[in-house]
């Protein structure tokens, strides 16, 4: 039986960092991940292949996750809570805006405790965000976060109507600042990577220039230096070995999806990162010894999603250098860490709400045709013919669409979670991931907050045709909590350290971990729990 | 949505790569349910005498009229978005649609007779359009297939193979692309960089 000191499942923002601070201690690691590993000179932009298929995330006809909006629906097999299937995990074409958690989202459970909002699992925290701010400093340095404290490089170049926003945001009293993104803006030829070259498209591509902080790029380029890392792609974790004798893990099943041959790899430790569903759903495969308290898979959360999108006509705009050309980003992220006033509180019955990040429609073209012909009548009903021909000519050649994404904090509670369907199961023969998804009723607040935000944000900018385009759903791919860490084994999965309160050998170093969703998308936290997590692996387990 | 089966029209997540023509396309959405107001009956989607090739004219026939060439300018017709539509058939990624296409192109033909006594590529684009639009507002019920959604992923397969990558047919020379003032090498144009203060 091959035996490593740590196996690693999962090779994203939760696995990578933790895998290579292992190797740099010393510790032979085997990395293991389901998809396959792309390399940096595969990233064309071809849109068809990279975002229209199943290069990313895997097919819901064959390896789907399954949905349903209440315990009494059937669920239907669907492609959302994927993140990303690849070596890097979604990192490889994430938007990368990496903003630090601010300390009041940690605190969603006392901030809460004297509201009348009930039926919720909100938990403070047991390593707040304070804790972790070394963390954040590292992992700025080690990925290049541009403009961020950590890292010492200037931000991205924004487009001129950036100015727009920051005026309109004035005089709205809300802030708007350049955002931290994980995309150099220098070149660091000691990791091989090159600076961003302001490519028209960026986010949902793989980056030719490694600027983009990817883990195969960072973490994982440097780990594999140190000689002590061994990945597998294309290799599925099926199930972790409990040792009855121990009560901890002895190792891993791996199944080689090349050949399908399945082994066991011993271990010392086991750590799972495979994204939030994806370990709830593994530390269930696993069985019973690993989810002592049927704690495994509750309390799920996502980023709340709220979009408000405006349209900046050339001739009203005419003062907006290049406004048809110039930088693709805007690079400006609205309401940060924002603590609503207190008579606001009142009236909006919230005390948080979330970020907007400003950006250009993404300029993808198909995605962009086809979300004029899909959003311009409403109702379903969708737009062809010379209607969207002329439609098309405005979105493209008339001036440009801003949108604003919005990132909303998320109650979790008891019916929204992670079990095994009963039903369906994946190509491999195991059960899927069966998701119960439903809002709180105070996520309908934080959102009608947002999308009033939103909109006298751009109205104030001067923007046509303001509207609210997704009025509440789901950022299904910022994911967590199904194995949130807390000191009651009875309302959380892990402890501090990041350990799983029945198996003390076996850690969790993705969002799962986190025990509220934040109001800024939780990568950068990710990543600087998982540095921190290594830093504990390494005290307990010597 | 009448059927859980169906993906919904305007769905989409917050990235473009998963926007909702990622599930659409994938899972495809097929109904056996649905009455029948025409009296038109889709025949069975697997059946020997289905061979692909027979629905291809009518499909291309379909995109020529969600995106018709006129005095705007080019449309499917001029980038070869037909030879996108031969491939898609081929296409196992594209499995989940492939019942609902071949049902959609059938329906069409026998409307088609039923009404205009005559193929559906040899409607007048009018004749044309009539059929597209009752079907795509739901107001004929074929068996078989939602007829709102197979318009929908018609059209998400007309702009993939007017806007997509020529490499998979379709967009011949990058027309596509340049109707919409889209960089196929993917900078920003003119790359006047200028920083906000």
């Amino acid at each position: 039986m091959k035996s490593f000191d740590a196996v690693v499942v999962g090779s994203g923002a939760g696995g990578s960092p933790l895998a290579c601070r292992l190797c740099e201690a010393g510790w032979k690691v085997l990395l293991v991940e389901r998809g396959r590993a792309w390399q940096r000179s595969d990233f064309d932009r071809d849109e068809i292949e990279w975002c229209r298929r199943d290069r990313f995330v895997p097919s819901p006809k064959t390896d789907p996750h399954t949905r349903r909006s209440d315990e009494g629906q059937r669920a239907n097999p669907s492609a959302d809570g994927w993140i990303s299937t690849v070596l890097g995990g979604g990192t490889v074409h994430m938007g990368a805006y990496l903003l630090r958690a601010g300390v009041d989202d940690g605190r969603q459970g006392s901030r809460l405790q004297n509201t009348d909002d009930r039926g919720h699992s909100a938990l403070d925290w047991v390593v707040p965000p304070k804790a972790l701010e070394p963390f954040y400093d590292v992992a700025e340095r080690d990925l290049g976060v541009s403009g961020a404290k950590g890292s010492g490089l200037p931000f991205l170049s924004a487009h001129a109507l950036a100015t727009k926003i920051d005026a309109a945001a004035a005089k709205l009293a809300l802030s708007s600042t350049p955002t931290p993104r994980g995309i150099l803006t220098a070149a660091r030829p000691e990791d091989d990577r090159l600076p961003c070259a302001y490519r028209q498209l960026c986010a949902s591509y793989g980056c030719p220039n490694d600027a983009k902080s990817s883990m195969p790029a960072t973490y994982l380029r440097r780990a594999q230096k140190t000689g002590n890392l061994t990945v597998r792609t294309e290799t599925l974790a099926t199930k972790l070995v409990l040792d009855p004798l121990t009560k901890k893990a002895s190792g891993v099943v791996v199944r080689n999806l090349q050949d399908h041959s399945e082994e066991t790899i011993a271990a010392k430790v086991v750590v799972v990162a495979a994204g939030a569903i994806e370990s709830a759903r593994l530390l269930l495969l696993s069985g019973e010894g690993f989810n002592a308290q049927g704690q495994v898979g509750k309390n799920l959360w996502f980023s709340l999603f709220v979009e408000v999108a405006g349209f900046f006509t050339k001739e009203k705009h005419a003062d907006v250098a290049d406004l048809m050309t110039g930088s693709p980003f805007l690079n400006r992220s609205i309401a940060v860490d924002r603590t609503l006033d207190p008579v606001l509180q009142k009236t909006a019955k919230v005390d948080r709400t979330g970020m907007f990040q400003a950006s250009f429609v993404h300029d993808n073209p198909i995605h962009r045709s086809e979300r004029v012909a899909t959003e311009s009548l409403g109702a379903g009903k969708v737009l062809w013919g010379r209607d969207l021909k002329v439609a098309l000519q405005k979105e493209f050649r008339g001036g440009r669409k801003v949108i604003l994404e919005g990132f909303g904090e998320q109650l979790p509670h008891a019916g929204m979670y992670v079990d095994l369907d009963p039903d369906v199961k994946d190509r491999h023969g195991l059960p899927v991931a069966r998701l119960t998804i439903w809002h709180h009723g105070r996520d309908q607040r934080v959102a009608a907050q947002m999308q009033k935000d939103g909109s006298a944000l751009l109205t104030t900018m001067g923007a046509d045709d303001v509207k609210v385009v997704r009025s509440m759903s789901e950022t299904t791919v910022l994911q967590g909590g199904t194995c949130r860490f807390g000191e009651d084994p009875k309302t959380s999965v892990i402890d501090r350290d990041g350990a799983l309160h029945a198996v003390k050998n076996v850690y969790v170093a993705d969002g799962g971990a986190l025990p509220s969703s934040l109001t800024v998308p939780a990568t950068l936290t990710i990543v600087a729990n998982s540095l921190r997590a290594a830093e504990r692996i390494q005290a307990r387990e010597k | 949505m009448d059927n859980p089966d169906e993906a919904s029209p305007g769905a989409f997540d917050r990235r473009s790569v998963l926007v909702g023509s990622f599930g659409l396309l994938a899972l495809g959405a097929c109904k056996q349910d649905a009455p029948s107001a025409v009296g038109v009956t889709a025949p069975p989607a697997s059946t020997a005498t289905n061979a692909p090739e027979a629905f291809v004219p009518v499909l291309v026939a379909v995109a020529e009229r969600l995106l018709p060439s006129d005095d705007l300018g080019p449309g499917a017709k001029e980038a070869d978005v037909a030879a996108f539509l031969r491939t898609v058939f081929d296409d196992q990624r594209l499995a989940g649609v492939h019942p609902l296409l071949k049902r959609g192109a059938a329906f069409l033909m026998k409307a088609a007779r039923l009404e205009g006594d005559r193929a559906f590529t040899d409607l007048d684009d009018v004749a044309k359009d009539e059929l597209l639009r009752r079907l795509g507002d739901n107001l004929m019920r074929p068996d078989g297939f939602h007829g709102p959604t197979f318009v929908r992923v018609m059209l998400a397969l007309t702009l993939e193979g007017f806007l997509g990558d020529p490499r998979h047919g379709g967009n011949q020379g990058g027309l596509g692309w340049r109707v919409v003032g889209f960089s196929p090498d993917g900078r920003a144009q003119g790359l006047a960089l200028r920083l906000a203060p």
